[in-house]
This record gives structure tokens, C-alpha cells and sequence, in this order.
């Protein structure tokens, strides 16, 4: 039986992330392709080798114990970024996706944590982990914006781009809006905006948290994954939900009349794409794949500039384009239209799929 | 001293040798006496990479002048099969290509046994560069040995060669590079004899020597620079990476201490209503400014991961 192995930080299967769902879908077609895939996740190794930081010390010791890999036991090793940390490919044709970098993810939130969290991003996990995982390896970026990161943090040369695929079988509109709403208990004749992503500064937490207290004529729709910080809403118009599988979060996207991204940092933005999949228009910063949707005519309209995120404005910026969106039904529609349309188009399974084919060379 | 006891005090035995000089004077200089002691024994060709033409003299044909000394300064060393090689001096990195092509062809015409090449520590990035495609140059040629000499900085050395003997040839053939080495030769002649000089304190012998490291198997950069640092180095990428990633922990958690002491005075000193000093403050971003400690701590961590920027 032909073998691959796959490094990542956590069990796919237990954990809900962009990461884990890219695993998930290289897992399936591997074994269309008859490939068996072996999974090494961090997160199951000890910190043996002391670290103070308890992950870090997890990341170390499961690249480290790849090192005795037999070089004809697995025809590739598929490193998901600085999961990879602490291996170096001897005889193993290896690639690295790299789904973001901490390099530009710690520039764009310095001066919102403490400085020992920016430099501990910034230099350990990015410059040193990251720019290790890539030594020896073929570089793969899930987004234009990522490859330029790559070249411009870390020097890396003749990386390649394989977006991030959203399965657009799945992920299409539901039509019955009323329905759903009235499964997960949401008022049907309010206009409800969705936030999707870890509760955290960096995801732009206190921005919707400043929206969702200021635009009181509109229900919220709250999706968070673990790992964030505590929660703070307990009024009628929030509905909170956590660790959902992905037939409720496309219920959940179908049911809502927009979505909220403030993201200060991405490195594809999966859940944005996904609702876009479903014809859920997205106010948000242009990271990730947005970068490149925002640059189009009618998404442009939605954008919010990173820059004035921490401006006092930032409520007025996101109503004007909640009422441009809200207050033009036929706009709203071909906003909507052309949303599912971009993802279809650019980011549908079947193009990763492809590419992934080619550049791993499976039949 | 243990060192002693794995230390050879002949060549190998060779018949072939090639001599890579980057500069005409750096033969003289690092093997000078070595070439004169086995000349009668052993075939060797010295070859110029370069003609040194960017020697800081106000003569014209600098390069000439250069080789004309190389010339008479081999020949006094009892060699007389030269190769100039025509490399311009000072650019070898950016000619490294060419430069391992040309010596390749050499190897293949003269089927070396044993070639002399300026040692990969050395302050001259000519003769660093020098060093690197010779080492390459075993990838080709396996069975190929180097002895890598001392020219402007010592090395851990494998063999020692007396020259005792052969330190008047070895001074008169320097004599000879006047324009080479800038016209105080006097000086150089000084300090090299004096080089040779200083090995006698590993053998406690009133001698000179001149001091060789020479690597039978097939080397490799990290290797070789692992060894002259008495393997202080680590063993591997992943133990370096090891000891980078342990120390770069170590200072995050200072600074995360520091930052924990730091947030509590920050309080107090808002209790107190006391004014901060703005200029012992680094502003990080416009809302962010750090204390003096952290900003050390910022720069000691920027600065470590940066090395080599």
C-alpha cells in the first residue's frame, strides 16, 4: 500500500479550523488515489525537550521524531507550516503549505498584545519555526497574499499558490431562510449579521464586539471556535454557538443577511469563502483570499480598510455598508449572485484538487 | 595538548599536487616552506586564480608585476609548472561558477592527489571562496585529499610540516613579492616566519612550522568549520535549531516576567498620578510604549533572530 504522511497540530477529525479541513480533503483524495494517509499531530507529543512554551516543546518533538522516518516508507511528507518545525527532510520528497505566516500575522496585531507575544510570534514560531519548515522543501501558499509574506518575511524563492478549495457542492444557498431561522430559535423579520472565527483581537473580536453594541436594530449570529477569549453577550438580539460541524455552519450562513469579517489577519479566510459559497455578502478587511475579491466590482464596496480598524469610526464605516447592502434588494441579489459565482469560479474544489494532483504527482 | 598526539608532521604520500592560490604571494605565504621541503619529491603546479590586480599600489599592470613575482618566487621553491587562471581579484563570489568550472578542468588534466587551498576561515573573501570550490570540488573528484593552509588567520591544524630547513628559501622566495605585498614585505616576511614560529608550541621544539589542516574524506563545509571549533557546534540542523529555539524561549519568558513586573508598577505609578519619562520610552506603535527594560529585551530578541540580516 502507498503511503503519505501527513504534519499537522491537531486531529482533524476532533478539531474544526481551515487547517484541519484542508487535512480532511488532502486525507480524501489521497485515498482516491490510493494513498493511505498517516497523520503525526503535535499535539499528541510531550514537551520533552523542556521547552517553556508547553506547544512549541509538542511542535519540536513531533518534527524531531520524524527524523528516523524509513526514506522508503512514505512517498511525501505533507508539513502543514511550522507543524513541520524541528523536521529536516533527508530523503523524503517533502512540500510545506505554508496557511498563513506568523510573521505578518504578528505585525498585524503588534501594539494589541503584550510585546513578549508579538516578538514570541514574530521570531519564534515565524522566523525560526516557519522559516525552518520550509528548508529542504516545495513551498506551497494557500493565497497569493501568503506567498508574498513567504518572499517578503522569510526570503523564500519559487513558491507555488494552491488556494484553499471550499466544497461549492456543499456550500450553496438553502432557500428556506424562514426555516432555518426559526430551527435555531432567530427572529425571522430581523436582518442578522453573522461573525465567524476565534473570539479574539486579532479576528477583530473587539470590532464586532463595538458593532454588535452599536447597530441595536440588527440579531447577531456568533460562531466561535476554541481557543478564544471569554464571551461577554447575554441579550436577545445574540445568538452564540460554538464548534459546529459544517452542515449547521452552511445552515448557519444560509440564514443570515450578511457577514461581519474584521479580521486584522488571514491567511485564506475559509469560513468568509464558504459563505460566500452560500451568497452570503462579507463586510470585511481585505486579507486572505479577500485581498483579491475585494479588488472587484461589487465586493469592493464592502471593504473595510485594515488601516482604519482602529480608528473611532469603525461603527460608521461598517453601517454605511450594511445600508448599501441592506437597503437595495436587487443590489443585495447580485452582490449575492456574484459571491457564489467568485467561489465558484476561483476556489471550487475540483481546481485544488487538480492542482494538488499535479504538483504531488498522483495518478 | 592531547592534541598532539593526533597530529602528522608529513604530507601524505602523494606525487601530484595542486598548489590553488588565489592571489600570487598566498602559496609563499601559507605553504611556501612545505612546497620547497617536497619539491624534489613530489610534482606540484601551482595555479593562480587570480593575478591580483586589485592590489593597492599606484603601479600600472599591477597583474603583471604580480605574476612576474609569482614566477620567480615558485621557481626559488623549486616549481616551475604555473597555471594562471585570470580571475579578476576581489570578485571570486561573484565568479564562483567559472571558478568551478576552470579548477574542475584542471583536476581533470592534472589528476591531482592532493591539492593545497587557502583555509575556509580565513579574514580574505577570495580565499574563502577559494576554499568552497575546492571543497565542491571533491564532490567530483572523491578520493581527491586537502590540505587547507593558514594565510591570514591560524586554523586548527591536522599536520604540522618542519620547515626549519627551508625557512631561508621560503624568505628569499617572499623577498620577491614586493609589489604583491605592498612593498613592506619586510613586514610580512615577519609576521609569517613568525606564524611558522609560533607553532613550535606544540611541539616544544626550536623550530617552524608550517601548519596544515588536511581532510582525507570527502569534506563538507560544516563539517570542516565544526571541526576547527573543536566541534563546539552542534552535531545537526535539528539540535542547532534546538539550541536557537531554547534560547530565544528563554529570553520571551524574561521579557514575559518583566512584563508582569512592569504592568503592576505601570499601576502604581498611575495611583500615584506620577508623569512617565517619555524619553526613556520607546514607542512600539502609537498607542504601545514599552519601558527601557523591555526595549532591551526587544532588541537583544529582534537582534538574535536577525543575525545575518
Amino acid at each position: 500500500m502507498r503511503k503519505a504522511l501527513i504534519l499537522t497540530g491537531f486531529d482533524p477529525f476532533f478539531t474544526t479550523g481551515g487547517i484541519e479541513t484542508f487535512t480532511k480533503n488532502l486525507i480524501a483524495l489521497l485515498d482516491f488515489s490510493k494513498i493511505k494517509a498517516d497523520l503525526v499531530c503535535a499535539s499528541d507529543f510531550n514537551n520533552t525537550y523542556n521547552l517553556r512554551h508547553e506547544f512549541l516543546g509538542k511542535v519540536y518533538a513531533a518534527g524531531r521524531s520524524l527524523l528516523s522516518l524509513p526514506s522508503d516508507g512514505y512517498e511525501f511528507v505533507m508539513s502543514n507550516g511550522y507543524y513541520g518545525g524541528g523536521y529536516f527532510p533527508k530523503n523524503l520528497k517533502t512540500f510545506t503549505i505554508f496557511h498563513s505566516t506568523h510573521a505578518a500575522y504578528a505585525e498585524a496585531i503588534r501594539g494589541l498584545v503584550p510585546l513578549s507575544t508579538y516578538l514570541e510570534i514574530r521570531f519564534i514560531v515565524g522566523r525560526l519555526f516557519e522559516q525552518t519548515a520550509a528548508f529542504g522543501s516545495r513551498i506551497i501558499a494557500v493565497s497569493n497574499s501568503v506567498k508574498s509574506e513567504l518572499e517578503r518575511y522569510y526570503g523564500l524563492k519559487g513558491v507555488e499558490v494552491i488556494s484553499n478549495p471550499v466544497d461549492t457542492d456543499f456550500f450553496f444557498s438553502l432557500l428556506n431562510k424562514e426555516e432555518l431561522r426559526s430551527k435555531h430559535g432567530i427572529p425571522p423579520n430581523k436582518k442578522v449579521g453573522l461573525f465567524v472565527g476565534r473570539w479574539e483581537t486579532p479576528k477583530g473580536r473587539d470590532l464586532a464586539e463595538k458593532v454588535i453594541r452599536e447597530l441595536k436594530n440588527l440579531s447577531w449570529v456568533i460562531v466561535t471556535s476554541s481557543g478564544g477569549e471569554s464571551f461577554s453577550f447575554s441579550d436577545e438580539k445574540t445568538f452564540t454557538f460554538s464548534g459546529l460541524d459544517r452542515t449547521r455552519m452552511r445552515e448557519l450562513y444560509c440564514l443570515s443577511d450578511f457577514m461581519l469579517f474584521p479580521s486584522r489577519y488571514e491567511g485564506f479566510g475559509l469560513a468568509a469563502a464558504e459563505a460566500m459559497a452560500c451568497g452570503l455578502p462579507i463586510i470585511g478587511t481585505p486579507v486572505g483570499f479577500l485581498a483579491e475579491a475585494y479588488s472587484e466590482t461589487p465586493f469592493s464596496a464592502f471593504s473595510i480598510p485594515v488601516s482604519s480598524l482602529d480608528g473611532d469610526d469603525i461603527v460608521v464605516t461598517v453601517k454605511d455598508r450594511i445600508d448599501r447592502l441592506l437597503n437595495d434588494k436587487d443590489f443585495y441579489e447580485e452582490v449575492s449572485r456574484k459571491s457564489r459565482e467568485v467561489i465558484v469560479k476561483n476556489y471550487n474544489l475540483g481546481i485544488w484538487q487538480n492542482r494538488m494532483k499535479e504538483i504531488l504527482c498522483l495518478s | 595538548m592531547s592534541e598532539l598526539s593526533n597530529i602528522r608532521y608529513a604530507l601524505p604520500d602523494v606525487k601530484r599536487v595542486l598548489v590553488f592560490s588565489p592571489h600570487p604571494d598566498d602559496e609563499t605565504l601559507g605553504c611556501g616552506g612545505t612546497i620547497a621541503l617536497y619539491a624534489d619529491r613530489i610534482d606540484f603546479t601551482v595555479v593562480a586564480l587570480s593575478n591580483g590586480e586589485a592590489v593597492d599600489i599606484p603601479e600600472d599592470n599591477k597583474g603583471e608585476l604580480r605574476k612576474r613575482e609569482l614566477a620567480e618566487a615558485v621557481k626559488i621553491l623549486g616549481v616551475r609548472d604555473i597555471i594562471f587562471l585570470d580571475l579578476p581579484d576581489g570578485r571570486f563570489e561573484e565568479n564562483s561558477g567559472q571558478i568551478r568550472k576552470k579548477i574542475s578542468e584542471i583536476c581533470l588534466r592534472k589528476d591531482p592527489e592532493l591539492i593545497f587551498a587557502p583555509s575556509p576561515i580565513d579574514s580574505h573573501p577570495d580565499h574563502r571562496e577559494t576554499a568552497k570550490a575546492c571543497i565542491e570540488l571533491t564532490k567530483t573528484f572523491p578520493s581527491l585529499k586537502i590540505a587547507f593552509y593558514e594565510v591570514y588567520n591560524p586554523i586548527r591544524f591536522n599536520t604540522l610540516i618542519n620547515i626549519a630547513g627551508k625557512l631561508e628559501t621560503k624568505r628569499k622566495a617572499l623577498s620577491r613579492y614586493h609589489y604583491s605585498l605592498l612593498k613592506k614585505e619586510g613586514v610580512f616576511i615577519s609576521a609569517v616566519l613568525s606564524l611558522n614560529r609560533f607553532r613550535s608550541l606544540f611541539t616544544l621544539e626550536d623550530s617552524y612550522y608550517e601548519a596544515f589542516f588536511i581532510a582525507e574524506a570527502p569534506p563538507t563545509l560544516s563539517g570542516i568549520l565544526n571541526w576547527t571549533v573543536f566541534r563546539l557546534q552542534p552535531q545537526s540542523p535539528e539540535e542547532e535549531l534546538l539550541d536557537t529555539l531554547r534560547s530565544g524561549d528563554a529570553l520571551i519568558k524574561e521579557l514575559r516576567d518583566c512584563e508582569g513586573t512592569v504592568s503592576s508598577l505601570r499601576e502604581k505609578t498611575l495611583a500615584m498620578q506620577k508623569s512617565i519619562d517619555e524619553k526613556s520610552l520607546l514607542v512600539s506603535s502609537p498607542e504601545k510604549k514599552i519601558t527601557p527594560v523591555e526595549k532591551n529585551l526587544f532588541r537583544k530578541i529582534a537582534k538574535y533572530f536577525c543575525k545575518g540580516e
